[in-house]
């Protein structure tokens, strides 16, 4: 029973370290998708703003190319572009002696490029394989890109890379030959719908790293507070059940205790009932012995000693001796601790009883009425149904003394059913008053006084009955007395 | 020589026992006695004891039976143990009592019940085991009662 404690502690713990395993991997798991998810969306941003700034440059490209250029004052910064030495009209003069060269929609674009680095820095930069203008030569990663659009059906690329300790994000997007595109590169063998070059963007990453670690240090500040919460409460359950469960084991060994003290009081109490017992089956034998003593001393003052008298004497009071000694038999066995349960029958046990009692109850002139019918016998501890016996008769017995009944009587039946045997122990002692019967079980309760009752027979009865024998012991009043009732399972 | 003296008081004292014994016996002798006991090997050692000194000892097995006997006979003392079946031999005391105040009642009992009443109800209470000298006391009270 003790160990039955332990064993819930025991998975008490398993429990908890399971429970407490379950909660790390939801938590540890949730905040990795969480991170996973910022990553993801820092990634998207980049992607998104590169994508819009390639979006602008097309954009602005093509309304260059819907006008077939522009034109503008050639300055330093803006000179005839070489490239379209070719073409007709690359220089206007106004009719006021002006120049003006013609843009074309790379030639825009590049310088818009080169002096405006768009938001987030994103650095725009328009290129290709087969160029017109050699300033416009792919980088390393540009010709990456640019054979991939070659090679397969995308559009579009893009990659993270580092370059001097910096992130940056590099987004290239093909350009489609148009048919306004042939007016100044149709000498480069251009046709409509060919992949002739693109337009990449870079932007470096510094910005949407700090937002992804702004983000991360939220979560994980979110997920301290949780985590920590959640610790404490599991924590405080757990040990909230622990100390209940410490707390029952205890009360259960104090209870256990309790009643072992109370079993060793009840054992002396029966100890001492026992010893009045012995008393009065050792009075009779004893006071005979007396009487032929008394016979031997009065033959021998009247002269009238003969030898076969005095014989007959001494053989009357070996028998007597045999009488003692067999009483001391009977109580020996009474007091044999019960080693192991044993096959035996309820009336063998009560006939065992009552060779004890018997005597007892005869010198008080109590009447004793039996009738067994009981074949069937029961594996029980048969000492302690015993002294559940002594403790009922000896009660009744105690009963019938103090209000003194005449024509006392206990009767004893002892019967089966299909389940169990059934012990009624009856007495004509008036019966329990009704205030006092609901309490003859509980310990301490006594009516005979301080002095003569312990307040534990019937307690440790019910105890011995309900938790030893698995049984039941109930008690009501009948007519003139009252009735016990015990009740053991097959 | 002291050993002589030592031996001849010494026998000298027995002589007297011997002979006060025998001088009760024939002083009591003459009365009827009546004895209840219901344990047979009580009566029967007890009985043997009485008859030792008296002539007439009748003996009962219970109360009812003693107080049937006594209704019959006129009986000097009664011999009486108390716990019996069918009558107790404190009712028997109370019945017989009624009838015959002058009767000289002797209890040998081993109950511890009603004790008082049983002291208040008898001439004599003896507890059981009875001793040689509780006899002899009986039968000097009987002596000294009926002036013998």
């Amino acid at each position: 029973m003790n160990k039955q404690f332990d064993l819930k502690i025991k998975r008490l713990n398993n429990y908890y370290i399971k429970f407490f395993i379950i909660i790390n991997m939801i938590v540890f798991t949730s905040l990795f998708l969480i991170i996973l998810n910022e990553y993801e969306h820092r990634n998207n941003s980049a992607l998104e703003n590169a994508k819009n700034s390639f979006t602008k440059d097309l954009m602005f490209r093509k309304w260059v190319s819907s006008h077939g250029g522009v034109y503008v004052f050639p300055t330093k910064r803006t000179p005839p572009n070489p490239y379209l030495k070719n073409i007709k009209n690359r220089d206007l003069f106004t009719t006021n002696g002006k120049t003006l060269t013609l843009m074309n929609p790379a030639y825009t674009l590049r310088q818009l490029m080169n002096e405006f680095k768009g938001m987030y820095g994103a650095k725009g930069h328009i290129t290709s394989l087969n160029l017109l203008n050699p300033n416009n030569k792919p980088s390393e990663w540009e010709i990456k890109a640019l054979q991939k659009f070659e090679n397969s059906n995308k559009l579009e690329y893009h990659e993270f890379l580092d370059k001097d300790n910096q992130e940056y994000i590099y987004y290239m997007h093909a350009l489609i030959t148009k048919k306004s595109c042939l007016k100044c590169h149709s000498q480069q063998g251009y046709k409509v719908g060919d992949i002739r070059g693109g337009i990449s963007v870079v932007i470096p990453m510094k910005k949407y790293n700090k937002d992804f670690f702004n983000a991360i240090k939220k979560i994980i500040i979110i997920y301290i507070v949780f985590y920590i919460l959640a610790i404490f409460g599991i924590y405080y359950t757990y040990k909230t059940l622990k100390e209940s469960i410490v707390e029952q084991k205890k009360l259960y060994l104090e209870n256990q205790k309790r009643e072992e003290i109370m079993l060793t009081q009840s054992r002396n109490a029966a100890m001492g009932e026992m010893i009045s017992m012995i008393a009065h089956q050792w009075r009779q034998p004893i006071s005979v012995i007396a009487m032929w003593a008394n016979n031997i001393e009065a033959d021998v003052d009247m002269d009238e000693l003969d030898d076969k008298n005095c014989k007959e004497y001494a053989s009357n009071i070996i028998i007597q001796t045999q009488h003692l000694s067999k009483t001391i038999d009977d109580f020996k066995n009474f007091f044999r601790p019960d080693k192991s349960k044993e096959n035996i029958l309820i009336k063998d046990v009560m006939e065992d009883c009552l060779s004890v009692v018997e005597k007892s109850l005869q010198n008080n002139n109590i009447n004793l009425v039996k009738s067994y019918e009981n074949l069937t016998e029961v594996n029980i501890y048969s000492r302690e149904l015993m002294q559940v016996y002594i403790n009922i008769i000896k009660n009744a017995k105690e009963a019938l003394l103090e209000k003194s009944i005449k024509n006392a009587k206990i009767v004893i039946k002892i019967y089966e059913n299909e389940n169990s045997i059934i012990t009624e122990i009856e007495d004509n002692a008036l019966g329990i008053e009704s205030d006092v019967i609901g309490k003859i079980f509980e310990p301490y309760f006594t009516t005979k006084g301080v002095k003569s009752g312990t307040g534990l027979g019937l307690y440790m009865s019910k105890t011995i009955i309900n938790k030893h024998l698995n049984g039941e012991i109930y008690v009501k009043n009948i007519d003139d007395g009252a009735c016990f009732k015990i009740i053991i399972p097959k | 020589m002291m050993v002589l003296v030592l031996r001849l008081s010494f026998q000298s004292k027995e002589f007297f026992v011997d002979k006060k014994i025998k001088e009760l016996k024939d002083k009591v002798k003459e009365l009827n006695i009546l004895y209840c006991e219901d344990e047979d090997d009580m009566r029967l050692g007890t009985e043997l004891f009485l008859n030792k000194f008296f002539v007439s000892v009748d003996s009962a097995s219970d109360g009812k039976i003693g107080f049937d006997k006594f209704k019959e006979k006129k009986y000097h003392v009664v011999f009486t143990d108390i716990m019996m079946p069918n009558m107790d031999g404190l009712d028997m005391l109370k019945s017989i009592s009624e009838i015959d105040k002058d009767i000289f009642t002797v209890t040998l009992t081993a109950s511890e019940v009603s004790e008082d009443e049983i002291k208040r109800i008898s001439d004599l209470y003896f507890r059981k085991p009875i001793t040689y000298e509780n006899m002899i006391t009986v039968m000097e009270k009987i002596v000294d009662k009926f002036n013998l």
